[in-house]
């Protein structure tokens, strides 16, 4: 268990940061907060650039519809790929080894199911949020209020996660203090998506997906050159160095109770399909051919990303792990675990790699919040906004305006919480934004596409149904109830709660769909026929657009 | 193959969210598509093999779950008595390339045989 948290914290990027000096060295600040600054300002140019083509709704959620499918595979990896991946990822894989290689495993697995049931229909029959798709039979104010808050609750939980994150890590990496590393994030993501919207995000993400990429290529070379290009020299280096010796290649505790695991298989791939900034992305495309192609190059990125983040994984076991440099007098590695990759980069590459990983960390963490941001305001303006509290009247003019006040109000909200949060655990909020998404948004999604006896009531039920179980297991859970609340022992003893949640939603959604006898209800299941043709074949008429 | 953008067609206009989203929704007329059988069966064998690759996945995905919380062994076995690589390792790698692999077959087919049936289908669309 101890492993699992360590895991979730690092996933978090929630370094446990006990002390506030650079890794290695000194003048490590000054390349590192120089490369930074290369980024920040290619940034705000990119806005800037973004901000002239961003006049319309369209542009604002979707870019107006003009990514390209290669560039859409290369924001799609940027949102999924956040810092986490490179660094909580190896830490695992320095603890024990095997088990970080099961967890991207299941990263890696949720793309084939967006692709096979979801991405398609949902670029049909959508435009710029997945409310958009619910709504197409029904009712659109509830639907579309119950969608819009699920995605909120799941943008807000993973924005505190990536600002807690963001503030340990820059405080570690680059020597500022907490607040004002915390305000730094908050306050160029805020400018990105308020001005750049979705061009400006989607362009961020893109080259930050490359720099990681390139970096973590340029690691796993070169841990590879110091083993003659063997695994098994790589391994054996490793298991040498390792306290749990040749354990490191088996599979560990990490998932030994059967509930636990199928329970955490089940958030890591369903839950992607659940994300509302994932989800958006597919809007950003100009045809469902290109939504396809999409998700095929970022199936591809990640794949190879995270091949090469074990491969990191284990050169910090036999290149990190028994170096003293890297190590306090008291033998704990400087700045936690989770700094292992940073130092793998000091130790292949000097200071200014060294510098050159820091600064996409942190980008890293940049890119993320900014997707997360756009969804949320989104979610708020097109769905809230215009539908449920103007019903439809709003005025484009109307529309974005919301949106952008939304971004500032998402701007000062996650500055502020991330500040409340600051000495909070929050290793399990992470793993409870994957299981509230596979438990709400993606069973009221895949079964508005393929069950035909899904009515509005079912769907605003069962989704509440699924959110809140999710919420309260999670509560009850060993990790909060124990860890965090300082229980004596959990009342739900597993830690994922997504088995149950799910099976909650599904049950909930079907059970509340079949008993609505109400004339709307017999509409919505007519429509089904009508939807099946546009799900197929595309929206063949957007009034007004 | 370009998806040029469609023709006019009136029976979905009254999903526009512009409009009163609780007005009571006219009585619905089936889209001519579904009386069309080159329709119907792209949908059926668009569906079937989407959910035959979806279940795939999920089969030796959790397959791979299920065996590390039952049968963790199978994976810890060494591939040869001299080498320090247990089973596991291929098979968690060939997990990356399998899920590729699926994805990549499901785009192949998709571009190559039923964007065809499509553009087929709605050539024959009157307009």
């Amino acid at each position: 268990m101890n492993r699992t948290l360590t895991f979730v914290a690092a996933l978090a990027a929630a370094t446990p940061a006990f002390a506030a000096t650079p890794p290695v060295g000194q003048g490590l600040n000054g390349i590192a907060i120089g490369m930074f600054v290369v980024f920040v300002v290619a940034t705000l140019a990119i806005t800037r650039w973004a901000a002239r083509r961003n006049n319309s709704v369209a542009d604002h959620y979707a870019a107006g519809g003009k990514i390209t499918a290669m560039q859409n595979g290369w924001a799609i990896a940027g949102d999924y790929m956040s810092a986490a991946s490179l660094l909580g990822i190896s830490a695992l894989v320095f603890t024990s080894g095997y088990d970080g290689l099961i967890y991207s495993i299941g990263f890696l697995a949720s793309w084939p199911i967006i692709l096979f049931l979801i991405a398609e229909p949902l670029r049909n029959l959508g435009r710029y949020t997945l409310a958009d798709v619910l709504s197409y039979r029904l009712r659109q104010r509830p639907i579309r209020a119950f969608s819009a808050s699920s995605s909120i609750v799941i943008v807000l939980l993973y924005l505190v996660s990536q600002m807690v994150g963001a503030g340990k890590l820059v405080e570690l990496l680059f020597g500022f203090n907490y607040t004002s590393a915390v305000v730094l994030v908050g306050v160029l993501m805020v400018i990105y998506v308020f001005f750049g919207g979705m061009l400006a995000t989607t362009w961020i993400q893109i080259i930050k997906a490359v720099m990681l990429l390139a970096g973590c290529a340029f690691m796993a070379c070169m841990v590879m050159s110091r083993f003659g290009f063997s695994l098994n020299s790589l391994f054996d280096h490793a298991i040498a160095a390792h306290g749990k010796q040749d354990a490191i290649m088996r599979p560990g505790g990490l998932v030994s109770d059967p509930v636990s695991a199928v329970s955490l298989g089940l958030a890591l791939i369903f839950g992607t399909a659940g994300l509302p900034h994932i989800l958006m992305r597919f809007f950003t495309v100009s045809n469902v051919k290109a939504a396809r192609k999409s998700v095929l190059y970022a199936t591809g990125i990640v794949g190879m990303g995270y091949a090469m983040i074990i491969i990191i994984g284990f050169g910090t076991i036999a290149l990190v792990a028994k170096d003293p440099l890297y190590h306090t007098a008291s033998g704990a590695v400087i700045g936690g675990i989770n700094m292992v990759a940073v130092h793998l980069a000091h130790a292949v590459g000097g200071s200014v790699f060294l510098g050159f990983i820091c600064a996409v960390a942190f980008s890293t963490i940049l890119a993320v919040v900014a997707g997360l941001t756009l969804a949320g305001s989104s979610a708020i303006s097109h769905d809230l906004y215009a539908t449920v509290i103007c019903k439809g009247r709003a005025s484009d003019k109307d529309e974005m305006r919301v949106s952008r006040i939304t971004t500032l109000v998402l701007g000062v909200l996650s500055i502020l919480l991330g500040i409340l949060f600051e000495k909070q655990t929050i290793a399990f909020i992470v793993s409870l934004t994957f299981s509230i998404a596979a438990s709400s948004n993606f069973p009221v999604l895949l079964l508005s596409i393929y069950w035909r006896g899904l009515t509005t009531r079912g769907a605003v039920m069962g989704g509440m149904m699924g959110l809140m179980t999710a919420v309260v297991l999670t509560i009850l859970s060993p990790t909060v109830w124990v860890q965090v609340l300082g229980h004596a022992s959990a009342i739900y003893p597993y830690e994922y709660p997504a088995l149950f949640s799910m099976l909650v939603a599904f049950a909930g959604i079907y059970a509340f769909s079949v008993t609505d006898r109400s004339a709307r209800g017999v509409w919505e299941r007519n429509a089904y026929q009508n939807q099946r043709v546009d799900c197929e074949l595309g929206i063949t008429t957007r009034s007004g657009h | 193959m370009p998806q040029a953008a469609p023709q006019t067609a009136p029976h979905v206009a009254r999903y526009s969210a512009n409009e009163d989203p609780d007005a009571i929704d006219a009585p619905l007329t089936p889209h001519p598509m579904l009386a069309r059988e080159d329709f119907t069966h792209l949908h059926r064998t668009r569906r079937r093999f989407s959910w035959s690759l979806t279940a795939a996945m999920l089969l030796v995905y959790f397959g791979f779950i299920l065996t590390l919380a039952f049968r963790p062994d199978l994976l810890a076995r060494r591939m040869s008595a001299d080498q320090p690589m247990s089973v596991g390792i291929p098979i968690g790698f060939g997990m990356f390339a399998f899920t590729f692999a699926l994805v990549a077959i499901y785009v192949y087919r998709t571009n190559t045989v039923y964007d065809r049936m499509i553009a087929d289908i709605r050539d024959g669309e009157p307009s």
